[in-house]
């Protein structure tokens, strides 16, 4: 009987322990996760205009201040995320979050990069949609506008100088600009055909 | 209706992208313009009103786009499609397949794929360019000497003159092109 009531009380506590540690393993879990979203809303703050800019924010973030991974690891997640579709900002996160806390850390760190942008860009919207009544604000975005048009050409000057290597990358390029521009296809059909052209041409040459 | 319209769509663009911002421009623009979400105009301002403000410019695109057709919520699903199969497809690489971009099939397809981005952003740039340099809303090719307008030919030399110089960020030209053109039209 008393051995009994002795194993019974041991199984309560040792029970009892299990919640406990449960519990801590939960709560640091659920503080990591936001200290994740933080790091990444962070960055999706201070990086205006994407892409590249976004690298030294995320270095003094999660580098220097949290000491949670490498400048390689780092790296490594950007060009990884160059090669998957859609924003390498979200991609790199998704990458760097997954290493810090798997699918949940993942997720937080996505929802925060992407949450100042949604925050960001309703005030703006809301304010450019009165703003946009006055002429002078019509007036100045005709000279944004031909600003933009200096700064996508040249950001393509620079994208021709990466993706242009050979003869075929010449005939791919501007096969996809007649038929876009033309209107005969859609700019999606253009990206499955153009990998499978790309296989096709370059695949046997890489593989050695 | 329209919100699962605004998902299909945006997640359509977010699995044809490739290349970041830049190349999301085409694929975007195609969609936007079809369904009547923003005219050329206003999507030659979006792009200005994405680079100068926080945050990744195809988020931001996503973001102004969706609400500007589907209200706060619109914005939400509009930015959490155009992510999501970058996502699903970067948990994947990440659980299964760390070294899947040194692949030689990967590598074969980019460099095409590359060539193929920069043909459809150069069409995006020929639309920015008619609506950013001519005096009506949609020029005509063909009226050409007629319809254009020097002063924004005027501001885009400079601008051009002035990125390759001075290599500043590109906040700083929208600012300054914005306050030069509330000037002289």
């Amino acid at each position: 009987m008393n051995k009994l009531k002795k194993g019974y009380v041991a199984t309560i506590q040792l029970l009892k322990k299990l919640l406990e540690s449960f519990k801590g393993f939960f709560n640091n879990d659920v503080k990591k996760l936001f200290e994740i979203y933080k790091s990444f809303f962070i960055v999706g703050l201070l990086t205006i205009g994407g892409g590249i800019a976004m690298l030294p924010i995320i270095e003094k973030e999660l580098i220097e201040k949290k000491k949670w991974c490498t400048d390689d690891e780092i790296l490594e997640s950007y060009s990884v995320a160059q090669s998957l579709p859609g924003v390498i900002a979200s991609n790199t996160a998704v990458f760097v979050g997954h290493k810090l806390k798997g699918i949940l850390g993942s997720i937080f760190a996505v929802l925060g990069v992407i949450s100042p942008s949604i925050i960001i860009i309703l005030i703006v919207a809301t304010v450019f949609t009165r703003l946009n009544d006055y002429i002078i604000v019509q007036n100045a975005f005709k000279g944004i506008r031909a600003a933009v048009l200096a700064l996508l050409v040249t950001a393509i000057y620079r994208m021709i100088k990466n993706a242009i290597v050979d003869y075929y990358t010449i005939i791919i390029a501007g096969i996809s600009f007649v038929l876009v521009m033309g209107s005969f296809v859609s700019p999606m059909l253009i990206i499955v055909a153009a990998s499978l052209v790309g296989i096709l041409i370059y695949y046997r040459r890489i593989k050695g | 209706m329209n919100i699962l319209i605004l998902f299909i769509e945006f997640f359509k663009v977010g699995i044809f992208s490739y290349g970041g911002g830049l190349a999301m421009l085409p694929l975007l623009q195609e969609t936007a313009l079809d369904k009547g979400w923003v005219t050329v105009t206003e999507f030659a301002d979006l792009i200005a009103i994405s680079q100068s403000t926080p945050g990744p410019i195809a988020i931001n695109m996503a973001t102004y786009i969706g609400f500007s057709s589907g209200g706060v919520f619109g914005a939400l699903v509009a930015s959490i499609a155009v992510i999501l199969p970058g996502f699903i497809l970067a948990i994947i690489v990440a659980t299964f397949l760390q070294r899947f971009n040194e692949h030689p099939l990967v590598k074969s397809a980019f460099i095409a794929l590359k060539a193929a981005v920069l043909g459809l952003v150069c069409t995006a740039i020929v639309q920015v360019a008619l609506v950013s340099l001519y005096t009506v809303e949609q020029g005509n090719l063909l009226r050409f000497y007629r319809d254009i307008d020097f002063r924004a030919i005027a501001v885009f030399l400079i601008m051009i003159l002035g990125i390759l110089k001075f290599k500043k960020h590109p906040i700083v030209y929208i600012v300054i092109a914005g306050v030069a053109g509330a000037i002289i039209w």
